[in-house]
């Protein structure tokens, strides 16, 4: 601002200097009749006297109006103009003031326009998150490219093992690719998602951890550019799994009644033929080897037996189920089917079939009410070991075994009577008895233990930082894949993967190796929190006690983490085609890059160094730390001493630097990578001298 | 002639009879448990005809099935496959790998005796 005003003064102090000048010499005109002296006296004071009121009455005013009118433009359109009380600028100030009215209502109107729209936007997308949230299927959209846009916990949950996951990633880097072009062919073009057009397939997730069942539908918008297509998940890993060992073990078990039958039909024809032949001894043969085929088929028979009761159990849909949720659906029929008053406080997860859960514990309840009278019962869960304990607690009587064995035997009402509360109970693996409650007096409850759900989420693994470290060499050896249109792309459009490795040392071409990698997206100008990866690897080594000390990563840490191969190819899979980031990022480029031959990957990424980038925003200043640098640009440091921890933290700082850098001229990839190479060999010369 | 009949397979009970039933129609019985029994009883035995389980201790009895068919003395040796597998794909795949015939377990041991006679007859 003070750049543009200060010709404004300048040419507005030569217009006054001017005026002086001239009101001068009028002064002097007018009083040539007068004394000599007074003559003299009033043409001198005369023009400082009109310079005077000139700047009272114009200059001021006009400089108040300009100050005034600049902040009206720029924040405040209500601003009142702070003028003289006189000045001769007439309707001047008035207009400028109207103006800022006119252009205040204009805001407001805008702003009120943006804020309604912005409610509806906002409401809608509260609606639709919801409605994503509460789905049991994992749905994720995208666009026509398979570029996805959207994927809801679910989704996130069923392709925990899949690193590619992330927005703006390829759903095909996700999924099997050769399944799903399949299904996308078979969709018409023209027909969305709203006319029924949608396709199944069956696919395997692109690390083969998971069969997921998925329905493919088209997304038709009225934005030209937008469509795509919505793809539902569902795991039927478990399912196929079973129906492959169901089928396996029916044909093993007919296959073994082969052999007996076949042994049986012959020894006992044999059999015949020496009894008719009065040959003693043979038949005396015969039937020993009748008896041990008998047996042989009766053994077969029973496994066979074994094998389809066993079947029966795997046919079923064991889900993993909320226990609280499961109760509340119980609790909301509870008035309707005559159950007692139920509190429930079951937090927890099991492995069950949800409908027959149900059904049990509604019949128990069910009996509780009508055979001892209870009115209100207490349920609550608790974990043990594999298994969650539910209890169903009453004020009351114990139920004997007698009476609770006939209430297991009675048939289920919903399934018509056809399976027992036993058998469901069985094929749970469980059973269910009633006892005093010990912890408090005249109370008594059912307990019935169910298997418990795996763990939903894993808790987060504990490393540490490595020590600042600056390798300008790393990168010469290693050429980095051409820049494609990203390089003319701005850079808080592009997507990024910030990381960070904690290793056994410094020197990875001495037999140091990386102990964990963690790294989070950006995308589109946002951390994506969701989106990160944490490993730890196996290196393999021991792990000195000085990096312990630093990374807190010890040996036992890392025995069953997979190998430093395996974790880099994971990494790679995670990092996609993105941008990788790092503070003091060579470091982790020369141990990346050292793998990559052995891996069959390639680490071609362009690379951006938040170092080096806030060293050229901020030469000022020797303290680039990553907590120096998250000090300066207001970001927290958190989980520092962890990789993911770091990597979050320089992901923050990079966004900081996004807004900053167009301040050096630097807006797109290209150029922050020149300016980037620029301060490596600054540096570099710097360091030879 | 009294034509001879390999019996290969491991299930002693089933072989033994078969043996007293193949005896009782007239034919010299030669009994292998295995593929490498199989293999030395062809050159002592010389049989008419070879039945051979699919499925043996040692090895594949298609295998044996191949071997047999490709050792001295054996061109033209009628074999018949013994399996538990009914899949259809089974007797497609005996009949590929140069056996004669195929009969699936449990069997009437009158059905396996009067096949056993048809291929005998047959042999030179």
């Amino acid at each position: 601002m003070r750049a543009f005003r200060l010709p404004r003064l300048r040419k507005r102090l030569w217009g006054s200097t001017a005026v002086i000048a001239a009101s001068g010499a009028l002064a002097a005109t007018a009083l040539s009749g007068v004394h000599p002296l007074l003559a003299g006296a009033a043409a001198g004071l005369a023009p400082v006297a009109a310079g005077l009121l000139l700047d009272r009455r114009v200059t001021r005013p006009l400089s108040a109006t300009e100050r005034g009118a600049g902040i009206i433009a720029s924040s405040n359109p209500g601003h009142r103009l702070e003028l003289p009380a006189r000045h001769w600028l007439g309707r001047l100030p008035e207009t400028v003031e109207q103006l800022g009215g006119t252009v205040a209502r204009s805001r407001r109107e805008m702003e009120e326009a943006a804020s309604a729209w912005t409610t509806r936007i906002e409401a809608r997308k509260a609606r639709l998150e919801t409605i994503l949230r509460e789905i049991r299927e994992g749905v994720v959209v995208c666009r026509d490219d398979g570029r996805i846009t959207l994927y809801n916990r679910t989704a996130r949950l069923l392709l925990d093992a899949e690193p590619a996951l992330g927005l703006g990633r390829y759903l095909h880097e996700v999924l099997n690719d050769g399944p799903l072009r399949h299904a996308l062919g078979l969709l018409d073009p023209s027909a969305d998602a709203a006319n029924g057009a949608d396709t199944e397939l069956v696919c395997a997730t692109a690390s083969g951890e998971r069969l997921l069942r998925c329905r493919v539908a088209r997304l038709i918008t009225d934005d030209p550019g937008t469509d795509g297509f919505v793809i539902t998940l569902t795991d039927v890993s478990r399912q196929t799994r079973a129906v492959l060992r169901r089928e396996q073990s029916l044909r093993e078990a007919v296959e073994s009644l082969r052999d007996p039958l076949t042994s049986l039909c012959t020894v006992s024809e044999s059999l015949r033929l020496a009894q008719q032949a009065q040959m003693g001894d043979d038949a005396e043969r015969f039937g020993r080897m009748l008896h041990e085929e008998t047996r042989r088929l009766t053994d077969a028979f029973a496994h066979l037996s074994d094998e389809t009761a066993s079947m029966v159990t795997d046919n079923w849909r064991l889900e993993d189920l909320h226990l609280g949720s499961l109760v509340a659906g119980i609790k909301k029929n509870a008035a309707a089917n005559q159950l007692p008053r139920v509190q429930c406080s079951a937090d927890v997860w099991v492995s069950a079939e949800p409908y027959l859960l149900s059904q049990v514990i509604e019949a128990l309840l069910m009996r509780l009410a009508d055979t001892l009278g209870v009115s209100a019962v207490a349920l609550s869960g608790r974990e043990q070991g594999s298994l969650v304990y539910l209890d169903m607690n009453w004020s009351g009587d114990v139920v004997s075994p007698d009476q609770l064995d006939a209430w297991l035997d009675a048939g289920l009402d919903d399934v018509g009577g056809t399976v027992t509360l036993r058998e469901v109970l069985q094929r749970h693996d469980t059973t269910v008895w009633s006892q005093p409650d010990l912890s408090r007096p005249h109370r008594a409850l059912l307990r019935l233990p169910l298997p418990g759900a795996p763990a939903k989420t894993e808790a987060p693994t504990t490393v540490a930082a490595r020590p600042e470290y600056y390798d300008f060499a790393a990168d010469e050896a290693e050429p980095v894949r051409a820049l494609g249109d990203e390089a003319e792309r701005r850079l808080g459009d592009l997507d990024y993967v910030v990381f960070d490795c904690e290793t056994t040392g410094l020197e990875p071409g001495h037999g140091d190796e990386i102990v964990a990698i963690g790294a989070v997206r950006i995308h589109q100008g946002r951390v994506m929190h969701g989106e990160t990866f944490e490993l730890l690897a196996n290196p393999e080594r021991p792990i000195p006690a000085l990096a312990s000390s630093i990374h807190g990563i010890h040996d036992e840490d890392v025995a069953d983490a997979p190998p430093v191969d395996e974790a880099v190819r994971r990494f790679h899979a995670f990092a996609g085609n993105a941008v990788l980031v790092g503070f003091n990022i060579a470091f982790d480029m020369r141990f990346l890059r050292l793998k990559q031959r052995r891996c069959g990957v390639r680490f071609d990424h362009p690379t951006l160094d938040a170092l080096l980038l806030s060293i050229l925003l901020h030469d000022h200043t020797g303290e680039h730390t990553l907590e120096g640098v998250a000090r300066r640009l207001g970001v927290g440091v958190g989980g520092r001493h962890t990789a993911l921890g770091d990597s979050l933290t320089t992901a923050e700082i990079m966004i900081q630097l996004f807004e900053l850098l167009p301040e050096a001229g630097i807006t797109r990839l290209e150029e922050a990578i020149d300016a980037q190479e620029k301060m490596v060999e600054f540096r570099r010369q710097q360091r030879a001298f | 002639m009294v034509k001879t009949i390999l019996i290969v397979d491991h299930e002693s009970n089933l072989t033994s009879a078969l043996r007293f039933l193949l005896e009782q129609s007239g034919f010299r019985v030669a009994l292998a448990n295995n593929g490498t029994q199989a293999e030395a009883a062809m050159a002592e035995a010389a049989p008419d005809v070879a039945l051979v389980n699919t499925t043996l201790p040692d090895r594949s009895g298609y295998d044996l099935c191949q071997r047999l068919l490709r050792g001295a003395g054996a061109m033209g040796l009628p074999i018949l496959m013994l399996t538990s597998h009914s899949l259809e794909v089974e007797r497609e795949k005996a009949f590929s790998l140069g056996a004669t015939d195929f009969i699936v377990k449990p069997f009437d041991p009158t059905a396996i005796l009067g096949r056993i006679r048809s291929l005998a007859s047959g042999a030179a």
